[in-house]
C-alpha cells in the first residue's frame, strides 16, 4: 500500500528566490494535494497607503515590487487621476507605455533566465540576464535609476526622454533583439526543456477562468484577456492583440512570455515612432472624493487597485490585488497528479512574485 | 460640493456596475456569476465603522461587475470559496485583517495566513479614539 507523505516545499528552495511554502501531500512520488502558505514577509502596504498622502503613495506602491515598480505606480496614478478628474498629456501616456513595456521585457528576461537556471542551463541563464542588463542600462540612462525608476507621477510623468535618449533606446533594442531571438530559440526548441515543460502543470481554459488566473497563466490556457486591450495610457492608440497559447501547460506559459518580449519590442518602437510633442504632466488638483478601480497589465498579469477617497488628503482605503495573488489558486490546481520532481518548474511557470503577493 | 464631501470642485467618482445584495443572497448571486462563466477577480473589504462593506469583483472578458454586501459588526458572511475556490486566499485575508467572520472557507488558515501569534489583531480596522 502506498504511503502518503507531507513534504514542505519552501519557503527556502533553490528555484524560489522569495518565500512561499507549498505543503505537498505525496502518494509515493505523485502530488495529491498542495496547500500554499504565505505571510512570511507581509509588509502591510495597504494600511500604509491609508496613512500617506496621495503623492507619497506613489513612492510607496513603487516599492511593492522591484521588477515591475513602474507599473504599480502607473496603476495607482491612473486611479488617482480618475478620482481627481485629470487627464495626463498625450506625451506622458506614450512615455508610460515605453517604460511599462521596457519593464515587461526585463521581467520576462529575468524569468526566462530563472527558468534556464532551474534546468541547470547556466550559460543560457547568463545570456538572458546579460541581455536584461541592456534594459537596466536604458532605465539608468532615461530615469537615473536601474530598479525603482520613479518616473510616473499623478498627472503624467516626472521625466522626459530626449532625442539622444530615444536614439540610445532604439540602438540598444537592436542588439537586444538579436540576442533574444537566439536565446528564445533555445528555450522553445531544446529537447530537455520541452521534456520538462510540455504537458506539465496543465491548466485547462475552464479551470483558468474558474480559478481566477491572470496574465500569461490565463493566456497560456487559451483565454485572450489582457488589460492593455482596454486602452489605458497610449495602448488604445497603439493597438494590441493579446498573446495566446492554447495548451495550458508550462511550455505554453513559457511561449506566451517569450512572444510577449517581441510584442513589447514592437510596442516600444511604435510608441517612439508616434511619440507626440508637448507637456509631460498636468498638476494634480483637489482632494478627491469617491471610489474607483484601476487595472493595468503587469508582466505577471492583471494588477488591480481599488481606491476609496473621502475628500481628505489621504485615501480611506487602498486595496491592491497583485497577479501572483491571483495565480496561487491555479497553481494549487496544477500540481495534483504531477511528479514531485516537476513541482519546482511548474511553480516557476506561474512566474511567482512573492514580493507583490506580500504587499 | 459633490455628494459625499468632494472638495475643490472635484466630482465624486463612483464605480459602475455595482449591485448591493443582502448577505443571505450572496451565495446564490455568486453561483449565478459562476454559471455565467464570470472570472472572480478579488474581494475588497472596507471598514465602515459600524459595519464592514465587502465588494466581490467579477470579470467577463475585460469588463467588471461587482456585488456589494454590507455586514453589520458582529455578523458573519458565508464563504463563496465553495463556488469560486480561488476566493479562499482573499477571504482568509479579510477574516484576519478585518476580523470579519467568514464561514466555511474551503481552506481556512484560522487566522494564521498572514498574522502570527502575538501579532496585531485586525490591523486593517480603523483606529477609534475612545474615552475622555
Amino acid at each position: 500500500m502506498a504511503t502518503r507523505t507531507t513534504v514542505p516545499f519552501g519557503p527556502q528552495h533553490p528555484v524560489l528566490p522569495e518565500p512561499i511554502q507549498l505543503k505537498l501531500t505525496l502518494d509515493n512520488e505523485t502530488v495529491v494535494e498542495a496547500i500554499p502558505h504565505i505571510g512570511y514577509v507581509h509588509r502591510g502596504v495597504e494600511k500604509a497607503g491609508e496613512r500617506m498622502d496621495y503623492g507619497q503613495n506613489v513612492f510607496l506602491v513603487e516599492r511593492i515590487c522591484g521588477i515591475c515598480s513602474f507599473i504599480h505606480a502607473l496603476c495607482y496614478c491612473q486611479g488617482i487621476e480618475t478620482l481627481m478628474g485629470i487627464e495626463p498629456p498625450p506625451r506622458a501616456k506614450y512615455l508610460r507605455v515605453i517604460w511599462s513595456e521596457l519593464h515587461r521585457m526585463q521581467s520576462h528576461h529575468l524569468w526566462l533566465g530563472l527558468l534556464a537556471d532551474a534546468f541547470g542551463y547556466e550559460s543560457l541563464f547568463m545570456q538572458f540576464w546579460r541581455n536584461r542588463e541592456r534594459l537596466m542600462d536604458i532605465f539608468e540612462r532615461t530615469a537615473g535609476s536601474r530598479v525603482i525608476i520613479s518616473t510616473c507621477s499623478i498627472g503624467g510623468v516626472r521625466r522626459d526622454i530626449d532625442e539622444a535618449g530615444i536614439e540610445y533606446i532604439l540602438n540598444e533594442l537592436v542588439e537586444l533583439e538579436t540576442v533574444l531571438r537566439d536565446a528564445v530559440d533555445v528555450v522553445l526548441n531544446d529537447r530537455t526543456i520541452r521534456a520538462r515543460t510540455v504537458g506539465k502543470g496543465v491548466l485547462s481554459r475552464e479551470q483558468a477562468i474558474a480559478l481566477g488566473a491572470v496574465g500569461p497563466v490565463l493566456r497560456g490556457s487559451g483565454v485572450g484577456v489582457d488589460a492593455r486591450t482596454e486602452g489605458f495610457a497610449a495602448y488604445g492608440d497603439l493597438g494590441i492583440e493579446p498573446v495566446v497559447e492554447t495548451d495550458g501547460d508550462s511550455f505554453a506559459r513559457t511561449k506566451v512570455r517569450a512572444r510577449e518580449c517581441f510584442q513589447s519590442l514592437d510596442l516600444v518602437r511604435r510608441a517612439i515612432a508616434s511619440l507626440p510633442d508637448g507637456e509631460i504632466a498636468v498638476r494634480p488638483r483637489g482632494r478627491p472624493d469617491g471610489r474607483t478601480i484601476s487595472r493595468v497589465e503587469q508582466p505577471r498579469g492583471e494588477l488591480f487597485y481599488f481606491m476609496a477617497a473621502d475628500g481628505s488628503n489621504k485615501l480611506d482605503r487602498l486595496r491592491i490585488r497583485t497577479p501572483t495573488f491571483a495565480n496561487v489558486p491555479p497553481l494549487v490546481a496544477m500540481l495534483p497528479g504531477c511528479e514531485m520532481a516537476d513541482v519546482p518548474v511548474i511553480t516557476l511557470s506561474i512566474d511567482p512574485c512573492i514580493s507583490c503577493t506580500e504587499r | 460640493m459633490a455628494e459625499g464631501g468632494g472638495h475643490a470642485g472635484v466630482a465624486s467618482v463612483q464605480i459602475p456596475n455595482v449591485e448591493t445584495v443582502a448577505a443571505e443572497e450572496l451565495l446564490d448571486r455568486a453561483q449565478v456569476a459562476a454559471d455565467r462563466g464570470l472570472r472572480f477577480v478579488t474581494a475588497t473589504c472596507l471598514d465602515g465603522r459600524d459595519s464592514l462593506e465587502v465588494y466581490y469583483h467579477f470579470a467577463e472578458g475585460d469588463s467588471l461587475s461587482h456585488l456589494r454586501v454590507i455586514v453589520p459588526r458582529g455578523r458573519s458572511l458565508p464563504s463563496i470559496s465553495g463556488i469560486y475556490m480561488c476566493a479562499f486566499l482573499v477571504e482568509n485575508e479579510i477574516k484576519e485583517l478585518f476580523g470579519l467572520a467568514i464561514t466555511d472557507i474551503v481552506i481556512d488558515y484560522k487566522g494564521r495566513l498572514l498574522l502570527t501569534e502575538g501579532g496585531p489583531v485586525t490591523p486593517m480596522l480603523k483606529q477609534t479614539v475612545t474615552g475622555g
